[in-house]
C-alpha cells in the first residue's frame, strides 16, 4: 500500500533542533496535538554531543547566550532541572561579561530536556511536502505519507525549499526571493581525544583571529569531558576550501595548526562536516508565513537570529502563528 | 475596470477575500491579483453595504496581510 496515510498530526514539525522543539513545545502547551520528526539519530540538531570513550564534545554549538526574557527564563528552568550550568562570562582576552552556558553534560542536554513530554520520530527524513484540499502531505524518504492540518518547517533554508519544490508548492515571488537570499556557512569540526591535558587555559574557549582555525575548545576545562579533548571549529573559508579534499587529511591539517595550543599527542580523532552551520544573513523577521489556510511556516536560526536563542524565538513565533490561524478568528 | 473575469474566477476572488486566512500575498499567488485588484473586484461586485463590511472586516487584520503577520510576530528585535 505505497500511497496510504501513514500517520495523521494536526501539526507536524519537521526538525528537532531548538527551533523545532521550542515550537512543538509551545503548541503542545496550547493544547495542539503536534508529531516532531528528524532525520537525525539523535535530537538537537546544531546542538550535538559526542562520546568518545571517555571524552566527551561538544561539536556544534559551544554555548547558549540569552538576552530574550522568554529565552532566558527557560534556561533558568533548564538549571533548576540541572541540565544547564553556567560556562563562563566571556573568553579571554577579553572577557565582556555576558553569561556563557553550556548543557550538562553536553547541549545536547539541553535539547533532551527541550524534548520532554513531546512524541518525536527520529530517523526519519521528510523528501516533499504538498498540499491536497485543505491539509498538507509529507512524504518521507522512506516512501511513507503523513498528513497534517499545519506544518513547521525548521530545516536549514536551502534545504526547506527544496522539500516545497518537490512537492510543488509555489511561493509567491517576494517570498522566494528573500528565502533564497539566505545562505549559510561551513563549519568542518574536529574532535580530538589527547594523550593529556592540553595547553589551554581556562575556561577552555578560544578565538583564533587567523588561521585556518576559528574556534577551538577543551571540553575537559569546559567541564563536560572526564578525558582531554580538543574540538576545533575551522573557518567557513577553509571548510569550503576543503570541502570536497580527503577528510582525514583536513583534519590533521587543522591539528597541526592547532599544535601550539595542545602541545600533546593525540590518541585519536574523528571529523563532523556541518554543511549548514551560521546563517550569513539573518532574516529581519522571526519566521516565515508560506500559508495560513493551512499553516505552513518556515523557522528557524535563520530568522531570529543565527543562534540557538535565535532558533528558540523562532520557534515559538511559528507556534504562535499555527495558534492564531487554528483558533477561531478574532482581531489581533 | 472592465470586467475581464469569468465568473468562476470573480466568485473565487470574493471567496479567498472573504476567507480570514486567505493572505493577500495567496491572492495574489493564486489569482494574479494583488491587494488594489482584489479591492476593485470587490467594489464592483458587491453591494456597497457590503463592501463596506468587508473593508472592515480586513484592513488591519493581520492574518490577511503576511508581511503584517510576520511582523506582529516578530516583536521587538534582539540585538547583537
Ligand atoms: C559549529 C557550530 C558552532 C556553533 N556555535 C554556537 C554557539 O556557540 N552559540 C550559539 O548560540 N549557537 C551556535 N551555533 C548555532 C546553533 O547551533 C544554531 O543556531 C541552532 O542550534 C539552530 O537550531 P535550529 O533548530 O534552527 O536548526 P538545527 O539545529 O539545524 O535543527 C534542524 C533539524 O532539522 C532536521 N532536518 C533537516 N532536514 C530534515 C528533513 N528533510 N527531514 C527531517 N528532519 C530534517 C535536522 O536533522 C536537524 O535536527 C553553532 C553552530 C555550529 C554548526
Amino acid at each position: 500500500m505505497q500511497n496510504a496515510i501513514h500517520r495523521n498530526a494536526d501539526v507536524l514539525v519537521i526538525g528537532a533542533g531548538m527551533a523545532g522543539l521550542s515550537a512543538a513545545a509551545a503548541l503542545r502547551k496550547a493544547g495542539l496535538e503536534v508529531l516532531v520528526l528528524d532525520k537525525g539519530k539523535q535530537i538537537g540538531g546544531r546542538m550535538a554531543t559526542r562520546r568518545v570513550g571517555g571524552a566527551t564534545f561538544d561539536h556544534g554549538a559551544q554555548f547558549v547566550t540569552a538576552r530574550d526574557p522568554r529565552f532566558a527564563a527557560l534556561l533558568e528552568e533548564a538549571q533548576t532541572a540541572g541540565v544547564a550550568v553556567e560556562w563562563c562570562r566571556g573568553f579571554t582576552p577579553e572577557a565582556d561579561g555576558h553569561k556563557r552556558w553550556r548543557g550538562t553534560p553536553g547541549m545536547s542536554a539541553l535539547a533532551n530536556f527541550g524534548s520532554i513530554g513531546l512524541e518525536i520520530v527520529q530517523e526519519k527524513q521528510v523528501a516533499a511536502v504538498s498540499l491536497m484540499g485543505d491539509h498538507w502531505l509529507i512524504r518521507m524518504a522512506d516512501v511513507e505519507i503523513y498528513s497534517a492540518g499545519a506544518i513547521i518547517l525548521t530545516a536549514p533554508v536551502p534545504q526547506a525549499l527544496v522539500l516545497l519544490e518537490a512537492g510543488g508548492i509555489q511561493l509567491e515571488q517576494a517570498l522566494k526571493t528573500r528565502l533564497s537570499a539566505i545562505q549559510y556557512e561551513r563549519c568542518l569540526a574536529v574532535m580530538a581525544v589527547l594523550k593529556g591535558p592540553s595547553l589551554m587555559q581556562a575556561p577552555g574557549g578560544f578565538a583564533p583571529t587567523h588561521g585556518p582555525i576559528a574556534w577551538i575548545a577543551d571540553n575537559q576545562l569546559k567541564g563536560i569531558s572526564d578525558e582531554p579533548a580538543v574540538t576545533i571549529h575551522a573557518t567557513d573559508a577553509f571548510s569550503v576550501a576543503q570541502w570536497d579534499q580527503n577528510r582525514d587529511e583536513t583534519a590533521r591539517v587543522l591539528l597541526s595548526a592547532a599544535e601550539k595550543w595542545l602541545g600533546v599527542g593525540i590518541k585519536s580523532f574523528q571529523i563532523h562536516a556541518w554543511r549548514y552551520s551560521k546563517p550569513k544573513q539573518t532574516d529581519p523577521l522571526r519566521c516565515a508565513v508560506v500559508s495560513l489556510s493551512p499553516p505552513l511556516l518556515l523557522a528557524g536560526d535563520a530568522f531570529a537570529g543565527p543562534r540557538v536563542e535565535g532558533a528558540a524565538l523562532s520557534g515559538w513565533a511559528a507556534a504562535e502563528a499555527v495558534i492564531h490561524a487554528t483558533r477561531p478568528v478574532q482581531n489581533l | 475596470m472592465k470586467s475581464t473575469y469569468s465568473l468562476e474566477q470573480v466568485s473565487l476572488i470574493i471567496r479567498y477575500a472573504w476567507e480570514d486566512r486567505t493572505t493577500f500575498e495567496e491572492i495574489e499567488q493564486r489569482t494574479g491579483l494583488v491587494e488594489k485588484q482584489v479591492v476593485e473586484v470587490m467594489r464592483r461586485e458587491l453591494k456597497p453595504s457590503s463592501f463596506r463590511m468587508w473593508r472592515k472586516r480586513v484592513s488591519g487584520r493581520v492574518t490577511k496581510h503576511r508581511r503584517l503577520l510576520e511582523r506582529h510576530l516578530s516583536g521587538p528585535s534582539i540585538e547583537e
